[in-house]
């Protein structure tokens, strides 16, 4: 599914009222939500872009940010379309990404040093003594 | 054993490759029995695993969603939940639902096993807790489960093979509080290899256990037993839809009726039949196996087959807080796990409890979701303030509720819905009790004064969502008793005495624990109980 130039406007600007430009970070638009990942998003997603498209026609000639009120109000699962597919785009950026400090669910191998036995954290719980109810007659 | 094959009739016949029917058939093949096991989903594809794509977060719930009815894959049929305040999640594949589960590896409690004597509700297990030890010291093995031993929330144990999770920024900062609160917490079992073990890689805590472990490292039937099973001689027949069990002039099952992926039905035969479908596949299939003889569905002289249907109502707390917790990553899976509240107190006006486990929770965009986020949307004009508050800076628990039997929640025959095959899918009929609401809100105040208790300056109480689901128990009821249950102890049907349920169908009462751990020593202990009796078994001739 493609989107054109127009629909593309409208949606950055309602993108940007999901996420504006703030502490450091760009708007969604400025982060490329309504191009490159857009379609990214699309490309894996493709069950989105029907419903974006109907979104996007009711959107026309619409506030962005009254717009976006509007469907989070009254279309609860339209507004979780869009509220799916800005922010997914936007963390698409690897520059969004850098920022957050936050490089994807990477591999981190666990520390084969045990971190329970530090402390004395286990003491107190063994020392509270059993807390459940053995099986009768046992 | 599919028509038109020259193998003779198998031994055993085991509906269902998750894990009932991947515990049942090592033990059968074990035993130098013929198994035959159709399965109606394929092996599961890890090439869709995504962890280590920068979409996985936008595609994890595709592939690997838990919902049948949102997947819609071939291998599934649908289910009417119109009427149910949860929907079901199962996955229909190699592996069953340990595809998708968080691996939190819970043995029930003693009193789990006698609720009718100790709380004067429900019902008794005709087992206890010492019947089944030794097999969950057996399936640890098997599903390579880490933790640690000596927890004082159970009898004292066999150490698990594995060494347990850490505990992280966040089950450390938890675990102080509750020594300060005096409650319980200990470091949490997983069916997450810690270390290289067997089939099974290392977790590298990448916090996507449900979504396609990439690593390898989560304890699913897939790889912790089919690859061994089928090399062991097994023959595991994927695609296989089973539509009913066919019974003889004497009230013996003699196989079942399947339709193969190109919808051509094939009509395998064995000596045994065990049922390893679920709590909503095994309880359709015994309706739709009705007859003359068994006019009310198969095994079903007691009337209960697929009543008493329970769930699990599920609360989650999310806490956040001012340390950088590296909560994107973890185990997904659990990192700690408290029992504090896990056994009955009359003074708070319900019986019961539940089991509370410590988790990360995820990356960006799952800060912007409405579970568990609930009605504190962050899209808008404090956008960026309020995602950095929770990146990384939050921990929740997930508390698993215990769901009381009831005889009016159930799975029956849809009248209309049908899968792809025509065959009529099930309806479930499901509402929360007055003690399960009761248990949940106790339970999320008290898991909101946890986090408090461990730093969180703010709790979130998760909406109930409907797509909770997981565990589905109790619709085809074990006891002694013919005219109150549906199989004995051992899972042989009371009607029909070749055919044997040993899935969480049978579960009595529903424990408030993550049931696979159960269900797989039970499976263990059903099977092992077969194979011992195998003389003296009852076959179709």
């Amino acid at each position: 599914m493609t989107f054109d130039s127009i629909e593309r406007c409208l949606l950055a600007q309602l993108a940007d009222a999901l996420i504006p430009p703030g502490n450091g970070f760009p708007s969604a638009s400025e982060a490329g939500v309504a191009g490159a990942y857009l379609d990214q998003v699309l490309a894996v997603r493709a069950d989105l872009g029907e419903r974006l498209k109907q979104i996007l026609r009711q959107a026309q000639g619409r506030s962005p940010a009254e717009f976006v009120q509007a469907l989070q109000a009254n279309d609860p699962a339209g507004f979780g379309v869009l509220a799916e597919i800005v922010p997914g785009a936007y963390f698409l950026n690897p520059a969004v990404r850098a920022a957050l400090q936050y490089d994807g669910q990477t591999a981190r191998a666990i520390d084969p040093r045990p971190d329970h036995l530090s402390e004395g954290l286990l003491r107190s719980v063994v020392d509270r003594g059993p807390i459940y109810r053995p099986t009768p007659g046992r | 054993m599919a028509s038109g094959s020259t193998d003779p009739d198998p031994d055993v016949l085991i509906i269902g490759a998750g894990p009932t029917g991947a515990v049942a058939a090592k033990r059968c093949a074990e035993a130098g029995m013929r198994v035959v096991v159709l399965e109606q989903g394929d092996w599961p594809d890890y090439s869709k695993a995504r962890a280590d794509h920068p979409d996985f977060e936008l595609t994890a719930g595709q592939y690997w969603s838990a919902n049948p009815n949102r997947r819609k894959a071939m291998a599934d049929y649908p289910i009417d939940d119109a009427d149910s305040d949860i929907s079901a999640v199962l996955y229909n594949a190699v592996g069953g639902g340990t595809v998708i589960y968080a691996a939190h590896w819970q043995r029930n409690m003693p009193s789990d096993f006698c609720v009718r004597t100790l709380d004067g509700i429900a019902d008794d297990w005709p087992l206890t807790y010492e019947d089944i030890e030794p097999f969950y010291d057996r399936v640890e093995r098997d599903f390579g489960v880490s933790g640690l031993a000596g927890d004082p929330a159970f009898p004292p144990g066999k150490d698990l093979p594995l060494p347990p999770a850490p505990l992280a920024k966040m089950g450390r900062r938890v675990a102080k509080a509750h020594n300060e609160l005096g409650w319980h917490w200990w470091p949490a079992p997983n069916a997450i290899a810690t270390r290289p073990y067997g089939p099974l890689g290392a977790c590298t805590q990448r916090a996507t256990c449900m979504w396609g472990c990439v690593e390898g490292a989560k304890g699913s039937v897939d790889r912790t037993h089919w690859p061994e099973n089928v090399k062991r001689g097994v023959r595991l027949v994927t695609g296989a839809r089973v539509s009913r069990l066919e019974v003889n002039g004497a009230g013996l099952v003699t196989g079942a009726a399947y339709f193969d992926r190109s919808g051509q039905e094939h009509f395998p035969k064995a000596a045994v039949t065990i049922l390893g479908a679920s709590g909503i596949g095994t309880p359709r299939l015994l309706l739709l196996s009705a007859s003359a003889r068994f006019p009310n569905g198969l095994a079903n002289s007691s009337g209960l087959v697929g009543r008493r249907l329970m769930m699990h109502p599920f609360g989650t707390v999310v806490g956040l807080f001012e340390e950088d917790l590296g909560s994107t990553h973890g185990l997904w899976g659990q990192h700690i796990h408290s029992l504090q509240f896990y056994e009955t107190d009359a003074a708070r006006g319900f019986v019961r409890g539940a089991k509370w486990g410590l988790q990360p929770t995820g990356g960006p965009l799952s800060m912007t979701r409405s579970y568990p986020w609930g009605d504190n949307p962050i899209l808008g004009p404090n956008f960026h303030r309020d995602h950095c508050k929770r990146l990384g800076h939050s921990a929740m628990w997930g508390i698993i509720c215990e769901d009381l039997p009831e005889d009016k929640n159930r799975v029956v025959l849809d009248p209309v819905l049908k899968d792809s095959n025509g065959i009529p899918a099930p309806k479930l009929i499901y509402r929360m009790s007055e003690n399960s609401r009761g248990l949940l809100q106790f339970h999320l105040a008290r898991a909101c004064e946890s986090l408090q208790a461990a730093g969180a300056y703010e709790t979130v109480i998760a909406p109930l969502i409907r797509e909770t689901g997981w565990h589905l128990l109790g619709t085809t009821k074990m006891g002694n008793d013919p005219a109150t249950s549906v199989v004995d102890a051992w899972g042989r049907c009371h009607d029909v005495p070749n055919l044997f349920v040993c899935d969480g169908s049978i579960w009595p009462t529903s424990s408030g624990m993550n049931p696979t751990a159960t269900i797989a020593a039970m499976a263990l202990r059903c099977a092992e109980h077969l194979v011992e009796n195998r003389r003296e078994q009852k076959v179709a001739a």
